[in-house]
């Protein structure tokens, strides 16, 4: 694994090396423009100087011997030549003690020699500090009627090794200081990283509590922010799912056992009609009730994967509630129950068959928890801003305690009523209503009646 | 009365049959459309129950020979998915049509609804002060409140409508509701009437009925 350190360090080192190149390049450019220039006139300066020096005292041979010695060991190369290019060396050795020919003007001709302008070929400043002859200022002189050059350079050697070993620690110091932060940053930026790496395999794991203790102002710090966020929800959803799952497997287990404990009874051959009866008529309920749990698992969990796709289009919503209510009227007519409906003509936009579950539970309701000759009203009325909906009976009632739960899944009001009822319904019709922006309103009397009011905003229809 | 149930589902054809037969009708059984129209050659029925889904010709086709040619009312039995089926269905001319899964109480009751429907030739529309019946859906519409009610309250509702302003004899209404044999009592129809007349007044309804002691009921609209 290429790990995050080490691509800290590789980058840096990298950057260093390119700095550093950078650096001698501008340097380079900066001496060539400017310094260049300086250090020959210095160099020029300095050697017409020892001329004066050398020509207004008269010195005696030996004196002029020694002169040039001191000077020498004050830092300079110097090389004297006479007319028959005789040399003559003082301090440092030069490795190279060749003479261009242009040097040899000096003597000639009486010209200043100016080495340094020459080493344009050589890799740029490097050739300012060549140990050769070629690399001098000449300047020419006379003494005794003589012609002479005088040569030098400043010896490099004495004057560089300390700048050299400043050079280096200076340079030393910045690799190491960058990079023992850059790896410094690295552990900075990397532990939370493997913090949050292992959380996540936490969670992988289903544990949902892994502790995060990472607290930065930056984007690291957003990100697990943002983790425990999620880990929060992850651990709520965890929650939710498996209360779902065990409410859906006891809702599906009991009716089972319900169908093969009254299937079992009724193989026994001495059994009255009366019970005989009463044991098919509990196969029966609850095979209906596991049937309806399905249908309605069903539905439910096709709104849960988020993007429902809806189908929606335009339809006739009062046809379709009067189609609700055509499908149970055998049960009205069973039940004895009184149904009036005002349904105002009214063109909806929606999924038509989503909605259809929304009347149906709230019509079956209305009937199921019902009382004989009891009546139920359904109505609709549009305006221009909404579509209102109420569907009222004569029933039971809610609770007042129990109608913030109502819309809850597998929450019954009554939990001992199981038999006719899933506790799905009310949810399904609150995800769907919602899913159409609309909301949903009980108001209830407690063994009287209940009703429930929904408004959904008007379609804009005149834009399709 | 004698149906005709259509399906290829053995089973459902067989849950059908059994649920009509225990309400006394004589029941015809058909796997397809061919098998169906061979058993309609020798044999007269007065409703047909056909599944719209089936091999060879399909319910649809088999309704339109059925109500068209023959002259028999049609329930159709279509699944949820096919539910804009149901224009295609009444365009065939099918009476009903019934979404699956149903419930047998449910097509009991729409059979009885059809072959009422099939059975008394009177007029689609009654009309009567604020009261306005529609015999087709079996719905009646007070002002603009529409009320469903039992099926024996409307059919003495809608009798005495449309002899409005007319006395109708006790015994008229108990053959018209019961039938010739009487399982009815007195007792219940002035149960009945009773309760028609709570329903009317309830919803404001501009008719009365009034009681002819010795004879029967007189509807009436009010001025």
């Amino acid at each position: 694994m290429k790990t995050l350190y080490r691509q800290f360090t590789v980058a840096t080192l990298f950057i260093l090396a390119i700095s550093i190149l950078i650096g001698f390049t501008i340097a380079n450019i900066f001496y060539l423009t400017v310094t260049k220039e300086e250090t020959i006139e210095q160099n020029v300066a300095i050697a017409e100087e020892i001329i004066q020096t050398v020509q207004n005292i008269p010195y005696s041979a030996e004196s002029f011997t020694s002169y040039m010695q001191a000077v020498a060991e004050l830092g300079y190369q110097i090389a004297l030549v006479d007319s028959s290019s005789e040399m003559q060396f003082f301090g440092e050795p030069f490795d190279d003690t060749t003479l261009p020919e242009q040097a040899k003007r000096v003597v000639a001709e009486n010209e200043t020699y100016t080495g340094l302008d020459n080493f344009t070929g050589e890799i740029f400043m490097i050739g300012h500090f060549t140990n050769k002859l070629h690399n001098t200022v000449g300047v020419p002189f006379e003494r005794d009627g003589e012609r002479y050059g005088l040569f030098i350079r400043p010896d490099t050697k004495l004057v560089s090794t300390d700048i050299h070993s400043v050079l280096i620690g200076f340079v030393a110091a910045i690799a190491l200081v960058s990079i023992v932060g850059m790896i410094f940053m690295a552990r900075q930026l990397t532990r939370p990283i493997v913090q949050l790496t292992e959380a996540t395999k936490h969670i992988a794991r289903e544990n949902y509590s892994f502790p995060l203790d990472i607290r930065r102002n930056d984007e690291i710090g957003q990100l697990s922010e943002s983790f425990n966020l999620m880990q929060t929800q992850l651990q709520h959803n965890d929650l939710a799912r498996k209360s779902f799952i065990s409410n859906v497997s006891h809702d599906f287990q009991s009716p089972l056992m319900n169908i093969q404990g009254y299937a079992d009874l009724l193989k026994s051959p001495a059994l009255s009609d009366e019970d005989r009866f009463a044991y098919t008529s509990i196969i029966d309920q609850e095979a209906k009730r596991l049937s309806s749990l399905t249908r309605q698992l069903l539905i439910l969990t096709s709104l849960d994967q988020g993007a429902y796709p809806m189908k929606v289009k335009d339809f006739q919503l009062d046809e379709q509630l009067k189609e609700v209510i055509r499908k149970y009227r055998w049960r009205l007519e069973e039940e004895d129950i009184h149904l009036s409906y005002q349904l105002s003509p009214t063109r909806f936009r929606g999924d038509a068959e989503l909605l259809d579950n929304v009347w149906d539970n709230l019509l079956t309701n209305a009937i199921k928890y019902n009382k004989p000759g009891g009546s139920i009203e359904i109505s609709l009325q549009a305006n221009d801003s909404d579509v209102l909906l109420t569907f009222k009976d004569t029933g039971q009632g809610i609770p007042e305690e129990a109608i913030p739960q109502l819309f809850d899944r597998f929450f019954r009001v009554d939990a001992a009523r199981k038999k006719d009822s899933t506790g799905l319904g009310l949810s399904i019709v609150h995800q769907i209503v919602t899913l159409h922006h609309g909301t949903i309103r009980v108001n209830s009397t407690l063994g009287s009646e209940s009703e429930f009011v929904l408004t959904f905003p008007h379609p804009d229809l005149k834009q399709s | 009365m004698k149906v005709l149930v259509v399906d290829d589902d053995s089973y459902i054809q067989q849950l059908v049959a059994i649920h009509l037969g225990k309400a006394s009708y004589t029941v015809f059984k058909a796997d397809d459309a061919e098998q169906a129209l061979r058993l309609l050659e020798d044999q007269h029925v007065d409703l047909a129950i056909v599944d719209v889904m089936m091999p060879g010709m399909d319910g649809f086709e088999l309704t339109r020979i059925l109500t068209q040619d023959l002259g028999i009312p049609v329930i159709l039995l279509t699944a949820k998915s096919q539910l804009e089926d149901k224009e295609k269905g009444f365009l065939s001319g099918t009476e009903d049509y019934i979404v699956k899964p149903f419930e047998p109480k449910e097509l009991l009751f729409r059979v009885a609804v059809v072959l009422r429907r099939s059975e008394r030739a009177v007029q689609e529309h009654l009309q009567a002060g604020n009261l306005s019946i529609n015999r087709r859906n079996f719905e009646l519409a007070i002002g603009n409140e529409t009320v469903i009610l039992p099926l024996k309250e409307f059919e003495i509702l809608s009798l005495l409508v449309s002899r409005a302003n007319l006395a109708t004899p006790r015994g008229l209404l108990m053959d018209y509701v019961w039938g010739e044999d009487h399982e009815g009592s007195e007792m219940t129809l002035n149960t009945h009437i009773n309760r028609i007349r709570d329903r009317l007044k309830r919803y404001g309804a501009t008719v009365e009925i009034h009681t002819l002691r010795g004879i029967g009921y007189k509807l009436e609209a009010l001025k």
